[in-house]
């Protein structure tokens, strides 16, 4: 997953989201969870406190049947962390004190109030025990006492740290569950993208013409408009390639005219000979050009390599039927090359009719595939090209030899073909004794 | 040797056939692919040069046509030097040969020479029978190495003949392949031409077989 996805954004933008939002939950229950426990926890040391403070007191002690009948064993039970204390308003003295205290006393606190308010304590109690503890001073007679009763506040936090936990166990299994379904969602939710990733690959590779399928509302918009690109760039294309068509074969047939009419041995003959064949050049070569600038970045053109191959090994065979060539043309597998027809049909047209043209009984053709490229080898067993003329004949127009009919372009507009897909034209001895042309070009696969 | 041409512009028609008239040739020219279509279909050929841009029936239908209809005789197609599917179609529709655009005027000649020449089985420009010999690409005839002047009617004549050795050929052939559509068939000149011709070459090579026309015999099924 790469840093622009919109996965990653959609899963990134969910896991903050529910983490913000289950933290959030978690802190706010605790807290919550927190508050209900002291509130019970002071409503339990209140009544113990009321309960306390209706039994007789005195400065000699406390009525014990109304200790008793509080109904807090723990209030017995040595340093349990619940404890009572009476103490009198003007010295401070401890007057009496639950049994659990042990005899030991809690820390001095100031004495509450005079007006019978309740103050609310945390002290540390003699096991070094967190206590909380409520306090209150009465009248009783002329005598004051301060009547303070505690309860074991590590308790009070041991039960919130454990409903913590359990919050927090169920928050993180709520988690994982809102990303499954996060994931699920966005897995759905993005299909359609995907879907037009897929028909935009058919299209390049040649299968369709345009996006097919329905899409939601919200992304139709945007696979009609690249339909009608595609649609309009092949058109401009196909308008392009007629034109160039027509102004060829427009202009074909008056320049063969023109030049059959000027065989005759006078100056303007001549003349009218050297321009026409100036013009033919020039044409030749600036509507090539034309043609295959107009081709070089379609999109979604594939041409089959085996038929193609077939077809022009056809002609040659028939073609030159009267001179016994061998014809050989080998190709494995559905190859496929990433460019127009017209054009692979130039290059290996020209460069299998070279070979022809020049071979003295065999010619061998053979395509295959290596890695991402289209190599074609084409072997003849002529008489071949010194390196110097190798290097020679692919500069515009030039021939190694002018007594083979052609009009010498063949080889430098394969060449411009070559170097326009990105490929590569390599001219070598060939084992047959001949030339061997090697041709690299873009192979058209699924990536 | 009779060739059809079937090319619309009419500079271009004009001029391959001139140029084949000029070589002896017999011609009958057409401009659209209908009438193209027709006189390749009633008429006999030994060659057609055809165009594939042709108004009212393309070159490659009009081929396909006669293919399917069993028409063997050799055609040439013209097409655009740069559309190689023109020529892959052409040859697949069962042209024989092909001339891209713009031409001279010599290459068609050739191709023509060429494709009669293999249409009759021979692999040069010289047919010999005997001490008879002509160069097709010259039009000149030897015999015994001593070069025989004959008009161009003769000339015809023992070409075909030449063309297609050890085969009996009517006089209705004959007179097909050697006038256009317009020459009155029901004349004996064929007579007076093989007349002369047996006279010109001193050697007796024509055979005449009664009742059904003459022959070259080279002898070579003799045995």
């Amino acid at each position: 997953m790469t840093r622009n996805s919109l996965t990653l954004r959609l899963a990134l933008l969910a896991a903050a989201g529910s983490t913000a939002a289950l933290l959030l939950a978690g802190v706010l229950f605790t807290s919550l969870f927190r508050q209900a426990v002291e509130r019970n926890f002071d409503s339990r040391l209140e009544y113990l406190l009321t309960a306390l403070i209706g039994a007789e007191i005195s400065v000699t002690g406390v009525d014990a049947q109304v200790v008793e009948s509080l109904g807090e064993p723990r209030f017995e039970i040595p340093l349990s962390g619940w404890y009572w204390q009476i103490r009198a308003g003007e010295t401070g003295d401890v007057i009496a004190a639950s049994q659990s205290l042990f005899g030991d006393s809690l820390p001095k606190t100031p004495i509450p109030p005079a007006d019978g308010a309740i103050s609310a304590i945390n002290l540390i109690g003699p096991s070094g025990k967190h206590l909380r503890a409520l306090e209150r001073q009465i009248l009783s007679g002329d005598k004051s006492f301060a009547v303070l009763v505690a309860g074991d506040a590590d308790d009070l936090a041991e039960q919130v740290a454990s409903f913590g936990r359990t919050v927090m166990i169920t928050l993180t299994i709520f988690a994982l569950l809102l990303a499954l379904g996060a994931a699920l969602l966005i897995r759905f939710g993005l299909r359609p993208l995907r879907d037009v990733r897929a028909a935009l690959r058919s299209v390049r590779l040649g299968d369709s013409a345009s996006l097919e399928g329905t899409y939601p509302v919200e992304i139709e918009p945007l696979v009609s408009d690249l339909n009608s690109l595609i649609g309009s760039n092949r058109e401009i294309i196909d308008r392009a390639r007629t034109h160039v068509g027509n102004l060829a074969h427009a202009l074909k047939t008056p320049i063969a005219v023109l030049q059959n009419e000027a065989n005759g041995t006078s100056e303007l003959a001549g003349r009218v000979r050297e321009q026409v064949a100036a013009m033919q050049h020039q044409i030749t070569h600036h509507l090539d050009r034309a043609r295959m600038a107009a081709q070089s970045k379609v999109i979604g053109v594939i041409t089959p390599v085996g038929p193609t191959i077939d077809g022009l090994v056809r002609v040659m065979r028939k073609v030159h039927e009267d001179r016994n060539l061998t014809i050989t043309a080998e190709h494995v597998g559905d190859i496929r090359f990433r460019g127009e027809k017209q054009d692979l049909e130039e290059m290996f047209g020209n460069l299998i009719d070279n070979a022809c043209k020049w071979a003295k009984s065999r010619i061998d053709v053979r395509a295959v595939a290596r890695g991402d490229r289209l190599v074609v080898t084409i072997d003849d067993d002529g008489p071949g090209l010194t390196a110097e003329d190798r290097k020679a004949v692919l500069s515009r127009g030039k021939r190694a030899d002018e007594s083979v009919p052609g009009s010498g372009l063949g080889l430098s507009i394969v060449d411009e073909l070559v170097r326009i897909y990105g490929g590569r034209l390599e001219l070598k001895p060939a084992k047959l004794g001949g030339l061997s042309v090697q041709l690299e070009l873009p192979l058209a696969f699924d990536r | 040797m009779r060739v059809l041409v079937v090319e619309d512009d009419e500079a271009l028609n004009g001029q391959i056939v001139e140029a084949l008239r000029e070589n002896g040739y017999v011609v009958d020219t057409a401009f659209d692919g209908e009438e193209g279509h027709f006189l390749g279909d009633t008429e006999t050929y030994d060659a057609v040069v055809l165009d594939i841009g042709l108004p009212q029936m393309d070159g490659i239908s009009v081929l396909e046509t006669w293919r399917r209809d069993g028409h063997t005789m050799p055609v040439l197609i013209l097409t655009a030097r740069d559309r190689w599917s023109d020529k892959v179609q052409g040859i697949d529709a069962g042209a024989d040969d092909y001339v891209a655009k713009p031409f001279h005027i010599e290459e068609v000649l050739a191709r023509i020479r060429a494709l009669v020449r293999r249409a009759a089985g021979h692999a040069s420009n010289e047919l010999t029978c005997g001490p008879v010999r002509i160069d097709v690409k010259a039009s000149r005839v030897s015999v015994d190495g001593n070069p025989v002047k004959l008009t161009s009617h003769e000339y015809k004549v023992l070409e075909y003949l030449m063309h297609h050795p050890d085969k009996v050929i009517s006089r209705t052939e004959l007179t097909e392949h050697l006038y256009d559509q317009d020459f009155d068939r029901d004349s004996n000149t064929i007579e007076v031409f093989v007349g002369r011709l047996r006279k010109k070459l001193g050697v007796d090579v024509i055979e005449t077989v009664r009742g059904l026309g003459y022959r070259i015999d080279t002898g070579a099924d003799d045995a």
